[in-house]
C-alpha cells in the first residue's frame, strides 16, 4: 500500500512543482506520512507482493528513510525541485529493497535505485555538475556490469533465491559472492571503488549529494547485510579476511584524504567515505549477536547527520556562495542557526556522546569486539580520533575566525527550518535512547 | 510511565527552552513561563503525595544495554523522593515568584529563569533516580545550573571568580562519585541505589569496597553540602542573586549531599562510614556557627548558617538517625528559604545593600518583612513552638544518645550558638538607627504579592508544620522510629539559648560601646580575624592547588607537554601530509583512473577469493 502511494504521489507530484512548490511538499509529506502509517500497520508491500516481508528492523528503517525524505522534500527550492518528485519514487524503491526476501528482487531493485540515483544526479547545471553526474554515472555502469556478472554465476548455483532458503554451499558461490560484492562495494564507496564518490559528492548539487551520500548508501547498506547474511555466516574466514581489509584501507584512507582538503563538499565526501568503512565493521562481525544491531544503527544514525550536513551546506551556497574553507570565516555571525546545526551534526558525524552518530559507533564497533576483531576496532577508533580533527577544523572556522566580509545575516526558510528539526530530532533521539534499535534487532 | 512522573522528567527542560526563547521576544513572558511551569511540577509532587504514599513508583528501565555491560535507568519513587519532590517543587515555585520583583530590573530574565528552571529539573531528577547513573546525572545538572546561576552577572569579577571555585570545590567532590560508581560498577556489579540496601542489609557486600565507596559518596556530600574542608565555595556563591543563594545555596541542592547518605543509609551503617559521617559533620557545625558569628555580610552570615545546620542534619544521619538528620533538612529547608528570602527583601529594600553593619533600624520601614525574619530566625535558633526546635532537638538528643564525645560536644555547641548568629544579624538590620545614608532617604517599598506572600507562606510554614513533625518521621522512615531521649536535655538548651540571647541582646542593643572595646582587644581580634576568614581553610586550599598543584606537578607535567607530547604532535602534521600526498596520487580526477582503481578492487577480491577457495 506505501509502495502505490508513493508512486502515485510521484506521479502526481510534478504536475504542481512548476507552478505552486507549497503544493507538491505537501503532497510529498502527506504521501510520505501515509506511507509511514502503512508500514506502521504492517501492509506497506508484503499484503500485495509476494517476495517482502518487513520485521522490526526493517520497519524502523523505512520510518526513519521515509522522515529523512520528508525532511529533504522541504528543504528544496529553487531548481532542485524536480528532485521531490524523484525522492517519492526512491521512497517507493527503497521500501521495496528494504523488504525484499528474495536476492532475484534484490539485484533488480539494486538497478532501479542506481537508475533514480543516475536521474537525480542529472540535474545539471553546470560544468561541475556534469562532470560529477557523468562520473556517477560511468562507474555506476560499470558496477552493474560486475553485479549481474556475479548474479549470473550464483543463480547457476542456487535452487532458490528466497534468503532463507538459498543454497550459499560450495566455491563456486563464494567467488559469485565476491564479484557481486564488488560490484556493491562501489555504491557503498569502498576504497578502492571510491574514486567517482569523491567527485560526485562533491560536484553535483548539493541536495542530491545529501540524497545520494545519506540516504542512498544507508539503505543499500541494511539491505546488503540482510541480503548476504547467510554468505557472511557461511563463510567466517573469507567474511572477516575481506570485510575487515576493505574496511581499514576505506576509513584510513578517506580520512587522511579528507584531512587536506580546502573544499567543504570534499571534506564531506571523504567523511562519507570513511563512514563507509566502519559501516564495514558489523559486516565483519557478522557472527557477533549485535551485528544487525550495528549496522541498523550505523544505518539510522548516517542518514540523519549526513543528510543534514549536505543540505545545510546546500542552503550555504545558495545563499552565501559557501565553497570553501575560507568561506565560512566567522560564519556564526552571518548564520547562527545554519552554524549551530552544522556544528551538531558534525559533532555526530566525529561521534561526539549523546549525539546518534557516537551509539552508532558504539554499537558497532561492540560488534566487533564481540567477534573478536579487536585489532580492526582498535584501529577504527584511532581513525574516529583521527577525523575529529578535520570535523573540529570546520567548527573552527565558523566559530573562532573572524569573517572576511560582513555580509547580511540570513534566516533559514521555513520548509528548511522543519526539515533540519526532523534530521536533527533524530541525531538526539537515536543518541540518547538505544533501546528501540536495541529492540527491534532481538529476534534476528 | 506515570503522568506525574513524566511531567516532573520532562517539564522543567521544555519549561527553560520556552523561557529563554519566549523571553527573548518579550522579556515579561520568561517570568510567566517559569512559574506556571514551577506550578505544574509543584502539582505533579502533590499529585503524587496524594496517589502514590501508599505504594512505591518503581520503574526499570535499562538505558544502553550491550551484552554484560548494561546502563540502567531506573526511576524509584518512596516517600524519601516525595517529600524531597515537595521541597524542591514547593520552595522553587515561591523562589521563582519571589524572584518576579526581586529580578524584575535585570535585563537578562530569559537567561535567569531558564536556569532556574534546568536546575529544577536536575534537582528532581536526582530525587526519583534509581541508579547512581541518573542521580549522577542530576547532580552535575545541579553542579552545572549552581556555576550558570553563581556567575549569573558574569561581567562581575567576583561573581565569575565564585562560579568558577564553586565548579572546581564541587567537582572535585564529585570526581569521588564517579570513583565510587566505576568501583560499585565493576565490584558489586550494581548501581541500583535500592539494590545496594538490600545486599547491606543482607550482607552480601565486601566491608572493605563498601567503606570505600560510602567515603567516596560521601565527600561527593562533603563538596555538594558544604561540609569541612569543601565549604569556602559556598560562601563566595552569596556573589549570586539572592533568590538563587536561597533556593540553591540555602534550601535544595546543598541538601542533595544529605539525601543521597539519607538513600544509601542503610549501605552506609553497613560500612561503619555513618562514624566518620557524624564527626566531619560535627566539626563542619561547630565551623560554620563559629565563623557566622563574627561575618558582616547577610548572606554571608546566612551561609555559615546553612553549612553549620545541615552539618546538623549530618550529624542526625551520622550517628545512626534518619528520622532526625531527615527531619532537620525538611525544616532547614523551609526556614532557610524563608531568610534568604527575607534578606533578599532587606537588601531590595535598601538599595541593593548587604552589609549588615550599614544597615539598620528597617523595623520602620518594613514591619512585616521584619515579623516573618523574626519568624524564620526563632525557627533557626530552635525556639519552641518553631518547627526548627523540633528537629534540632532531635538530632542533639541522638547525638547524646548514640554519637562519642567530639560529636556530642560540637554538635551541642554549634546548636546553641545559632541563636547567637541569627539575632545579631536580625537586630543589625531592623534596630536602632539606619547606619546609611542612602536609607534616610527614599526606600523601594515590597509589593504584597510577589514578596509579602511567600514570605508569609513560609513563615506560616515554618511555624504550623511543627503540628506534623511526628507525621513527617513517620511519613520518611515508617512507624518503627526509635525516639532518642535524654532527660534534661530539653531544659538544658533553652536555658543555655536564653542566656545567649541575653547577651546577644545586652551587647548589640545596649552595650554597642562595650562590643567595640572587647573587639579591638589584639587577642580578641586575632580570634576574629580566623572566624571571619572561615578559619583560612579557603587559603589553605588555594595555597596547596597554588604551590603544589599548579607550581609543582602542573608545571612539570607542562613541560613534558610541550617538548614531548607537542613535539609529537605537531610531527603527526607531517605525518599526514606525506600520507595525503601518497593517496593523493590516485586521485587524479579523470575517470579512467577511477575506473582502474575499480578493477583494481574487484580484482583483489577475487583473488583473495580465489586463494580461500584453493584452502577450502
Amino acid at each position: 500500500m506505501s509502495f502505490i502511494i508513493l508512486i502515485a504521489a510521484g506521479l502526481l507530484v510534478p504536475i504542481f512543482y512548476r507552478n505552486n512548490i507549497v503544493i507538491a511538499k505537501i503532497i510529498a509529506v502527506l504521501a510520505f506520512i501515509l506511507a509511514a502509517y502503512f508500514v506502521f500497520k504492517g501492509e506497506s508491500l508484503n499484503s500485495i507482493f509476494p517476495y517482502f516481508v518487513a520485521d522490526d528492523a526493517t520497519k524502523l528503517m523505512e520510518f526513519v528513510l521515509l522522515a529523512t525524505l520528508a525532511a529533504v522534500s522541504l528543504a528544496l527550492t529553487g531548481f532542485e525541485r524536480p528532485l521531490i518528485s524523484q525522492m517519492l519514487f526512491l521512497a517507493g524503491a527503497s521500501l521495496a529493497f528494504l523488504e525484499t526476501n528474495n536476492f532475484f528482487m534484490f539485484i533488480v531493485l539494486f538497478e532501479v535505485i542506481a537508475i533514480i540515483s543516475y536521474i537525480l544526479v542529472a540535474n545539471i547545471r553546470n560544468f561541475y555538475n556534469a562532470e560529477g553526474a557523468i562520473k556517477a554515472f560511468i562507474a555506476g555502469a560499470v558496477a552493474s556490469g560486475i553485479i549481474l556478472l556475479g548474479f549470473a554465476l550464483f543463480s547457476f548455483t542456487t535452487d532458490s533465491f528466497i534468503y532463507s532458503e538459498m543454497n550459499v554451499s560450495g566455491k563456486f558461490t563464494l567467488i559469485a559472492e565476491a564479484i557481486m560484492l564488488a560490484g556493491i562495494f562501489y555504491k557503498l564507496t569502498v576504497v578502492p571503488m571510491h574514486g567517482w564518490a569523491a567527485d560526485a559528492y562533491s560536484q553535483v548539487n548539493h541536495a542530491a549529494a545529501a540524497i545520494l551520500s545519506g540516504v542512498i548508501k544507508s539503505v543499500v547498506l541494511f539491505a546488503t547485510f540482510k541480503a548476504f547474511y547467510k554468505f557472511l555466516i557461511a563463510y567466517p574466514l573469507a567474511t572477516v579476511l575481506i570485510f575487515s581489509f576493505f574496511a581499514i584501507l576505506t576509513m584510513t584512507l578517506a580520512n587522511f584524504m579528507a584531512l587536506w582538503q580546502k573544499r567543504i563538499s570534499k571534506i564531506l565526501a571523504y567523511s562519507s567515505i570513511a563512514h563507509s568503512g566502519y559501516a564495514l565493521i558489523p559486516f565483519a562481525a557478522a557472527a557477533s549477536v549485535y551485528s544487525y544491531a550495528g549496522i541498523l544503527y550505523y544505518a539510522v544514525a548516517y542518514i540523519f547527520m549526513q543528510t543534514s550536513v549536505f543540505l545545510l551546506l546546500n542552503d550555504l551556497r545558495r545563499e552565501l556562495g559557501v565553497k570553501y574553507l575560507d568561506d565560512i570565516k566567522g560564519l556564526y555571525k552571518k548564520a547562527p542557526l545554519h552554524s549551530l546545526l552544522f556544528t551538531i551534526q558534525l559533532f555526530s558525524l566525529a561521534g561526539i556522546p549523546l549525539l546518534a552518530g557516537f551509539l552508532s559507533k558504539a554499537v558497532a564497533f561492540y560488534a566487533g569486539v564481540d567477534a573478536g576483531l579487536w585489532i580492526i576496532v582498535l584501529i577504527a577508533l584511532l581513525n574516529s580520533a583521527l577525523a575529529v580533527g578535520y570535523y573540529v577544523w570546520i567548527i573552527k572556522h565558523i566559530y573562532f575566525d573572524e569573517p572576511k566580509n560582513n555580509g547580511e545575516v540570513i534566516q533559514m526558510s521555513t520548509g528548511s527550518m522543519i526539515g533540519q528539526l526532523i534530521l536533527l530530532a533524530g541525531t538526539i533521539y537515536f543518541g540518547i535512547v538505544a533501546g528501540d534499535i536495541m529492540n527491534a534487532t532481538i529476534s534476528f | 510511565m506515570n503522568n506525574a512522573v513524566l511531567t516532573l522528567l520532562i517539564a522543567p527542560y521544555i519549561g527553560a527552552v520556552l523561557a529563554y526563547v519566549l523571553g527573548k521576544t518579550k522579556r515579561e513572558l520568561a517570568f510567566w513561563v517559569a512559574e506556571v511551569v514551577g506550578f505544574i511540577l509543584f502539582l505533579a509532587s502533590l499529585v503524587l503525595f496524594f496517589k502514590y504514599s501508599d505504594t512505591v513508583i518503581d520503574i526499570d528501565y535499562t538505558w544502553i544495554a550491550l551484552g554484560n555491560i548494561q546502563i540502567p535507568f531506573g526511576i524509584y519513587i518512596d516517600h524519601l523522593s516525595i517529600v524531597m519532590l515537595l521541597v524542591a517543587t514547593g520552595l522553587g515555585f515561591l523562589d521563582i515568584h519571589f524572584a518576579h520583583d526581586y529580578m524584575g530590573d535585570d535585563p537578562d530574565q530569559p537567561r535567569y529563569y531558564a536556569k532556574v528552571l534546568f536546575f529544577i529539573g536536575g534537582m528532581i531528577l536526582l530525587v526519583i533516580t534509581k541508579d547512581l547513573i541518573g542521580a549522577f546525572v542530576g547532580w552535575e545538572f545541579m553542579g552545572l545550573a549552581s556555576y550558570l546561576l553563581i556567575s549569573f552577572w558574569y561581567y562581575k569579577n567576583s561573581a565569575a571568580d565564585a562560579g568558577m571555585q564553586a565548579f572546581l570545590y564541587t567537582r572535585f567532590g564529585d570526581i569521588f562519585i564517579l570513583a565510587a560508581i566505576a568501583l560499585l560498577f565493576f565490584y558489586a556489579g550494581t548501581v541500583n541505589l535500592v539494590e545496594l540496601n538490600q545486599m547491606a542489609n543482607a550482607g552480601q557486600l565486601d566491608k572493605t569496597l563498601a567503606l570505600v565507596v560510602a567515603l567516596f559518596i560521601f565527600m561527593g556530600a562533603i563538596g555538594k553540602s558544604g561540609q569541612f574542608p569543601l565549604y569556602p565555595w559556598l560562601m563566595n556563591a552569596m556573589e549570586g542573586p539572592t533568590t538563587v543563594s536561597a533556593l540553591i545555596h540555602g534550601a535544595t541542592m546543598v541538601n542533595s549531599g544529605i539525601y543521597i547518605v539519607a538513600r544509601l543509609f542503610d549501605f552506609f551503617a553497613y560500612t561503619d562510614a555513618l562514624f566518620i559521617v557524624a564527626n566531619v559533620a560535627a566539626l563542619s557545625a561547630f565551623i560554620g556557627a563559629t565563623s557566622a558569628l563574627v561575618q558582616k555580610e547577610i548572606k554571608k552570615i546566612l551561609a555559615y548558617s546553612t553549612m553549620s545546620h545541615l552539618s546538623i542534619a549530618f550529624v542526625g544521619l551520622g550517628v545512626g538517625s534518619l528520622a532526625a538528620g531527615m527531619l532537620h533538612l525538611v525544616n532547614h529547608a523551609i526556614f532557610k528559604a524563608l531568610l534568604f528570602l527575607s534578606a533578599g527583601a532587606v537588601i531590595y529594600i535598601a538599595h541593593h545593600t548587604k552589609d549588615a553593619w550599614k544597615l539598620g533600624g528597617l523595623i520602620k520601614t518594613a514591619p512585616w518583612v521584619a515579623l516573618f525574619m523574626a519568624m524564620g530566625s526563632l525557627s533557626l535558633a530552635g525556639v519552641p513552638p518553631f518547627s526548627g526546635y523540633f528537629s534540632k532537638e532531635m538530632v542533639v538528643a541522638a547525638a547524646w544518645e548514640w554519637g562519642n564525645g567530639f560529636t556530642k560536644t560540637f554538635v551541642t555547641i554549634a546548636a546553641l550558638l545559632s541563636i547567637a548568629y541569627i539575632t545579631r544579624l536580625w537586630i543589625l538590620i531592623f534596630l536602632g538607627e539606619p547606619r546609611n545614608e542612602d536609607l534616610k532617604g527614599s526606600v523601594h517599598h515590597p509589593s504584597n504579592l510577589w514578596m509579602r506572600l511567600p514570605l508569609g507562606i513560609l513563615a506560616f510554614l515554618t511555624l504550623f508544620i511543627s503540628i506534623w513533625q511526628c507525621d513527617i518521621v513517620h511519613y520518611i522512615v515508617g512507624e518503627d522510629v526509635i525516639e532518642p531521649h535524654v532527660a534534661g536535655l530539653a531544659a538544658f538548651m533553652l536555658t543555655g539559648m536564653l542566656i545567649i540571647f541575653l547577651i546577644v541582646v545586652g551587647l548589640y542593643v545596649k552595650g554597642l560601646n562595650l562590643l567595640y572595646k572587647i573587639a579591638s582587644h589584639h587577642f580578641v581580634q586575632t580570634i576574629h580575624q580566623v572566624l571571619f576568614n572561615g578559619y583560612y581553610v579557603e587559603a589553605m586550599i588555594t595555597w596547596i592547588s597554588k604551590n603544589i598543584i599548579v607550581g609543582a606537578i602542573a608545571k612539570s607535567m607542562r613541560w613534558f607537554d610541550t617538548y614531548v607530547i607537542d613535539y609529537i604532535v605537531n610531527k603527526t602534521v607531517d605525518m599526514t601530509k606525506f600520507v595525503y600526498n601518497i593517496f593523493k596520487a590516485g586521485h587524479s580526477g579523470k575517470i579512467g583512473t577511477y575506473m582502474g582503481q575499480f578493477v583494481l578492487g574487484v580484482a583483489i577480491i577475487v583473488i583473495a577469493i580465489l586463494i580461500i577457495v584453493k584452502g577450502l
